[in-house]
């Protein structure tokens, strides 16, 4: 009879610890990174009721790795496509692209040129050169802009990617010391394995539980950010090209190894938004190289040699912070009609110097880098002044756009008519042979326009979004993908834990009943010994 | 697979967002009349829609550019009819003048009226467009002729007019070339000095023989003379008439340019609005349909059961 009482109190003591497990489970069902508990019975021995073993806890590390990899590319993808999307909007935009006022601008040379001696024609032209130049900084602030908001976010998820790391290293700490599996530790292991996929989505961070529980965390190089128990400090510095970076203990780590939301702003800053303020900057120095050649080569209206209509800025150039040497390089635009569509860096390595392109592609140069010989490579002309040591670098930027302003003319200093023709002469031969150049083949060796060169530029960059979002298609459907297979192992089903509910109440109540029944045999034992 | 809660709700939420973003850009399709929005939706399309925009403003261009053509032309053509007409109301005046039987008194007036015609010739000749340029110049900011009654010169930088652009790879003059009707046939005097010389020549009133048949002589010079300023007068106006001519076939093709760009442009551009009612009410209808799935599926629950 004892046994009795023994076995119900065992069932229903199991029993209520698997009610709690089945009730942890409906309230934690829209818990994100919950994994869902349930208990292993075990018949007790001598045959003596049952008994709880162990919590077991539902996931599986290697579903719960596919979904991390997954949320990062999907992470890295979106930041990307969002971005080139909002780029793409502006640039292909009536209201904010290059289009319309560079088709104006055409217009009013082609009016220019058929009514040269009209100061209003004139002043229609002028103003649409001021209205082209105005728009060519307005894209140019817009990506500026944007850079910046890129580099903050960063600085943004540096900040919160170290506070999962604190907390992440702080859990395993206690998960290291821990010896079973209790409520308590599966509320840890659920929390870690929560920080680890935001440390995926933000940082790309890559991690791997071992099959005895320890925990490797590190970047996409297989450096460690938890070393001895310690969260490595995260941050943000500017390397030696001035490019902003994710810092590990103040040291820079390069953006191939970072990944996730992270990894999207990096690729953005350092290659999307550059290639389109290139671009930019590339189409407005080739509108004002054609202006500015047609008036030095006409006569203005009061019988003078035209003066430049906008500021041609000349490429820029940046020196690596950690150039040894003195070295000096002064470079000028040697020939508009090839103006380099892209950054090139210039490396000296202690015996020659050589270009490459954004991509490393070596970069055919000529001369010898004096004044009289200058460098030539990519448009530019380059003359070297001071002494490099080996290893030193400069990166050479075609124009930027942020300074592209229109020279303020009178409209009588527009030079339609050739040059040496007389004051007030309404011969147009100088502004037609601007039409046929703005109009005919200039940039890439003569064969593109400068319209064209936008439109070009509109429809790769078009192109490049599409893939981009494509791209987040596709990291979309592999992280659902992903995601359903971590959650079909450790997702709570409602119905499956009603049905629980009711199987273990059901088996409560008979424990129950097992107990009651123990105590009417008790009851009538005592009764019988009362007679 | 086993199918959990979290799955659900992601997977009807994802088909619900779906349907809401293309319901989303069937709108844009039909509020905008346009087929894409930005580069990225068709890049071709965008390449293309640029291009065509370009075309055609480029059209638009050459479009004006035929009109400010034309009304040069037209102008020229109506100031070289009247210095047509004048020419040969000079002509004929001459040849009242050769009649024998004029008295001093109406040589005099034929002369006075032949030198009012010179007068109107050289107001021809220095005629102004509506931007008060001159219309026989050329490129030259000057009038052709200079000075008065008796001291005329003609301006040396008198040149051929400027060339305009009216269409892909084509030019023409923005004007008529005037040189050569301005100058008398030997090349030796304008044409207002030739006629007041002729006046000077009418207003003679000989005595002798000798005199006599130098005046007639002269006055059959002259003749020739007006016969050679009336052709060459009447070579520079076809020059105009051919020019207008070629504007109007250029205007024919160059409207039919704008046209074919235009409907060009549509067809890359431009919504099938149709099309896009269809897919925004398909849109609607399966948004509604995932809708009712989403609250269907939130309302059964093995809890309902449990009692």
């Amino acid at each position: 009879m004892t046994q009795l009482f023994d076995i119900g109190r065992s069932a229903l003591s199991s029993y209520q610890q698997a009610l709690t497990a089945v009730s942890r489970n409906v309230a934690n069902a829209n818990t994100p990174g919950y994994a869902r508990q349930s208990v292993n019975f075990r018949e007790l021995a001598g045959g003596g009721g049952v008994d709880v073993v162990s919590l077991n806890r539902s996931a599986d590390n290697s579903a719960l790795a596919s979904a991390r990899d997954a949320v990062e590319e999907r992470a890295f993808a979106e930041v990307r496509a969002n971005a080139l999307t909002r780029i793409d909007a502006l640039i292909s935009d009536d209201s904010t692209g290059l289009g319309a006022p560079l088709r104006r601008l055409s217009e009013s040379v082609d009016a220019f040129a058929a009514a040269p001696t009209d100061i209003a024609v004139r002043q229609t032209l002028l103003a649409n050169a001021d209205g082209f130049a105005a728009q060519v900084r307005m894209i140019d602030d817009t990506l500026v802009r944007e850079a910046n908001q890129a580099g903050q976010q960063l600085g943004v998820l540096a900040a919160s990617a170290q506070d999962q790391l604190d907390e992440l290293a702080q859990i395993q700490g206690q998960l290291d010391r821990t010896e079973r599996m209790d409520a308590a530790t599966a509320t840890l292991m659920d929390r870690r394995d929560v920080l680890l996929e935001g440390l995926a989505e933000t940082l790309g961070v890559r991690s791997q539980i071992n099959g005895n529980g320890t925990l490797q965390v590190t970047l996409g190089n297989g450096q460690p950010v938890i070393e001895a128990g310690q969260a490595v400090r995260l941050g943000v510095g500017a390397d030696a090209e001035g490019q902003l970076q994710i810092t590990t203990n103040g040291n820079l780590q390069p953006s191939r190894v970072i990944g996730g939301e992270a990894g999207g702003l990096l690729q953005l800053m350092h290659t999307d938004i550059p290639a389109a303020q290139d671009q930019l900057g590339r189409v407005a120095q080739s509108v004002a190289a054609q202006f500015n050649t047609a008036q030095v080569n006409g006569a203005d209206l009061e019988g003078n040699v035209g003066t430049a209509l906008f500021v041609e800025a000349t490429p820029r150039v940046r020196e690596l912070s950690n150039n040894a040497g003195t070295a000096v390089l002064g470079v000028t635009g040697d020939d508009s009609a090839e103006l380099p569509a892209s950054r090139m860096r210039l490396s000296f390595d202690g015996a020659a110097w050589s270009a490459t392109d954004s991509r490393g592609a070596t970069l055919p140069m000529a001369g010898s880098g004096t004044a009289g010989d200058p460098f030539t490579v990519g448009g530019v002309a380059i003359n070297v002044t001071g002494v490099a040591a080996a290893g030193d670098s400069f990166m050479i930027e075609p124009a930027p756009a942020s300074g592209f302003v229109s020279n303020a003319l009178r409209p009588e200093e527009l030079a339609a008519a050739a040059a040496g023709s007389a004051p007030n002469s309404g011969d147009n031969s100088n502004a037609t042979a601007l039409q046929e150049t703005l109009r005919g083949g200039f940039l890439d060796g003569g064969r593109t326009s400068v319209q064209d060169a936008n439109v070009n530029w509109i429809s790769d960059t078009g192109q490049r979004t599409a893939s981009a979002l494509s791209a987040v298609s596709v990291a979309r459907a592999s992280e659902s993908f992903a995601l359903d297979r971590r959650d079909s192992i450790q997702g709570v089903n409602l119905d499956e834990e009603a049905a629980d509910l009711l199987r273990y109440q059901q088996a409560y109540a008979a424990a129950a009943q097992v107990l009651a029944t123990a105590g009417t045999l008790f009851d009538s034992v005592l009764a019988a010994m009362r007679r | 697979m086993r199918v959990t809660n979290s799955m659900n709700y992601r997977a009807l939420l994802g088909a619900m967002q779906e349907r809401t973003q293309a319901q989303f850009d069937a709108q844009q399709a039909l509020s905008t009349g346009r087929k894409f929005q930005q580069a990225k939706d068709d890049p071709v399309a965008a390449a293309a829609v640029l291009r065509t925009e370009d075309r055609l403003a480029r059209l638009q261009s050459q479009q004006d550019t035929l009109n400010r053509v034309e009304a040069r032309h037209a102008y020229s053509e109506t100031r070289l009819g009247d210095l047509g007409d004048t020419l040969q109301s000079a002509r004929e005046l001459l040849l009242r003048a050769q009649t024998v039987s004029i008295n001093t008194e109406d040589r005099d007036l034929l002369a006075e009226q032949l030198r009012g015609m010179a007068a109107d010739v050289a107001s021809i000749a220095n005629t102004r467009d509506a931007d008060g340029r001159p219309l026989f110049a050329g490129t030259s900011p000057n009038p052709p002729l200079a000075g008065g009654p008796g001291a005329w010169t003609l301006a040396a930088d008198i040149s051929a007019p400027p060339r305009v652009e009216v269409a892909d790879g084509r030019q023409l003059a923005n004007g008529v070339d005037m040189r050569s009707a301005l100058m008398n046939t030997a090349g030796t005097a304008d044409i207002v000095t030739a006629l007041e010389t002729l006046a000077d020549a009418v207003a003679l009133n000989p005595t002798d023989d000798a005199g006599k048949l130098a005046r007639r002589d002269t006055l059959d010079a002259g003749l020739v003379e007006l016969d050679g300023m009336l052709e060459r007068t009447s070579r520079v106006r076809s020059q105009a008439g051919l020019a207008l001519e070629a504007v109007d076939t250029l205007r024919a093709a160059n409207d039919s340019g704008q046209l074919n760009a235009s409907s060009e442009l549509a067809q890359w551009r431009d919504a099938d609005i149709a099309a896009e009612v269809t897919r925004l009410a398909n849109e609607n209808a399966s948004l509604e349909a995932a809708r009712a799935v989403f609250q269907r599926l939130g309302q059964q629950s093995l809890f309902n059961f449990l009692r």
